[in-house]
């Protein structure tokens, strides 16, 4: 029978312009791994319309499995510093994974 | 004075009813309409895609043609277009803050897309020229090129500039509705390394590799710079080895901008309802600006053609005012995007756009001739041999 112990998820969504330095950044900041999905949506800040990007492909949601502390690390980098001039949503929550995965 | 009156009517009523416009009306009136149709945005981007290439193809091919001597002479006009551009994107923004309620963050970027120009305004413009049957110098491609660059750069400039005296990171200045000093942004921030705090990047770094190469390098202008080195190395080898691709990069070309006027009266259309909140001085700002850069832009063209005793094309002055007069579209909102996050999304766009497009194309080409025509007519330039 399965076991689930506690970790956290980390979902970031930005604009796909950004997604590089994110990934590199949350990589370094001790992530396994992560996926990815292109989306689109609005908020109070709006996206500028670019002629040669993908309009399908304006944003990215990152979601990452992670530790608290990796999470807490991720938060405060998209909430701290330059990065918090662009157009980014980042949200964690708890939620429960097979003790035998290794996602930290 | 009168008979320079009605050849301005005659010019633009000329202008007005002709195939190119009356497609950029159709496409004005389908959101107006409420027509369900949406021009496909792959095909979009094809139509600017091959309006770059066709238009650095043909001015390749003619630069190939130019004597020596002339290249000099486009290179000084070069420098001068520049700078003249950087000059308006300043004075747009002294305007702005002064006669506008923009937020300095949006003013600031507004003026660069003002300090740039517009691929669609200039090809619509050779469109109509080339109907009219008024020639130009063939280097007015690489103008293009050229004057794209400095309203990128003062939007850089100004808003480097801003930053440093406590912009907060929703882009508002102190004293501005909404500041908020607790989310300026911490300098210090950006030193850290490899941990949480850490806020370094390529988000602390204002100017870095690839803002640079977004400025320089971007698919608009290396298209056009493309089409302009493949013309040019071509028509180099013979007239032979270009003529097979002419009738796709020179015959066609009416054709396919009547298509991206299409588009563009749509796009323009749309464009003009995100101006409800900007306020009745931007939207003038937005209509009599391009009139007051187009002027400026002729008087330099003439004053660089009186001090080389070279006396321009009609279609030259018309190029290079159009040039100043224009607001950028595809360089400056891909700049915007990756460095300027803070300014409006919508409200730069609806003014190029939604207003100085749609102006620039109906009504103000056929002024900047008349203008042209009558700096050329009062102030004649007499040729050095």
């Amino acid at each position: 029978m399965a076991k689930f112990v506690e970790a956290t998820r980390v979902v970031v969504i930005a604009e796909s312009v950004l997604l590089k330095e994110l990934l590199a950044k949350f990589v370094e900041l001790g992530i396994k791994g992560y996926n990815g999905l292109y989306c689109f949506g609005k908020g109070e800040h709006g996206l500028v319309e670019d002629l040669f990007s993908n309009p399908d492909r304006a944003c990215v949601r990152l979601e990452m499995i992670t530790s608290r502390d990796i999470a807490e690390k991720i938060m405060d980098y998209v909430h701290r510093g330059a990065v918090q001039r662009y157009p980014i949503t980042a949200y964690v929550d708890t939620i429960e994974v097979d003790a035998k995965d290794t996602f930290y | 004075m009168l008979d320079m009156l009605t050849e301005f009517w005659f010019n633009f009523r000329h202008n007005l009813f002709k195939p190119l416009l009356l497609f950029f009306y159709m496409g004005f009136s389908v959101p107006i309409l409420k027509v369900p149709f949406e021009f496909p945005h792959v095909l979009y981007q094809g139509l600017t895609m091959y309006l770059l290439i066709s238009i650095g193809w043909h001015g390749g091919e003619e630069l190939a043609a130019l004597p020596a001597g002339d290249f000099a002479r486009a290179g000084g006009f070069m420098v001068i277009g520049f700078a003249t551009n950087f000059v308006i994107g300043v004075v747009a923004y002294l305007i702005l803050r002064y006669f506008t309620k923009l937020r300095q963050i949006d003013a600031a970027t507004v003026s660069g897309y003002y300090g740039s120009d517009s691929a669609g305004t200039f090809v619509t413009c050779v469109g109509v020229l080339t109907a009219a049957k008024i020639s130009y110098a063939a280097y007015m491609p690489v103008m293009l090129a050229v004057m794209e660059v400095p309203g990128c750069l003062v939007a850089l400039f100004l808003v480097s500039r801003l930053r440093r005296t406590g912009m907060d990171s929703r882009g508002n200045m102190p004293g501005e509705p909404g500041y908020d000093k607790s989310t300026v942004p911490d300098p210090s921030a950006a030193h850290g390394h490899g941990n949480g705090d850490d806020a370094n990047g390529r988000f602390a770094s204002f100017i870095n590799w690839e803002l640079l190469h977004e400025v320089f390098l971007n698919p608009g202008l290396f298209l056009l710079f493309g089409g302009i080195f493949i013309g040019f190395v071509g028509r180099l080898q013979g007239e032979d080895v270009t003529k097979p691709d002419d009738p796709l990069f020179v015959t066609l070309f009416q054709g396919s901008l009547c298509l991206f006027l299409l588009e563009m009266g749509m796009t323009a259309c749309k464009r003009l309802k995100d101006l409800k909140t900007a306020g009745l001085p931007f939207i003038l700002f937005a209509i009599i600006g391009p009139n007051v850069f187009a002027t400026l832009g002729i008087f330099v063209a003439h004053g660089y053609s009186m001090f080389l005793g070279q006396p321009f094309d009609q279609g030259t002055y018309v190029l290079f005012s159009v040039l100043c007069a224009a607001a950028s579209y595809i360089a400056v909102p891909a700049v915007q995007r990756l460095a300027i996050p803070e300014a409006s999304p919508t409200l730069p766009l609806a003014a190029s756009l939604g207003c100085t497009f749609s102006y620039n194309v109906t009504i103000g080409i056929p002024i900047y001739m008349q203008i042209a025509k009558a700096v050329m007519d009062h102030f004649p330039v007499t040729a050095v041999s």
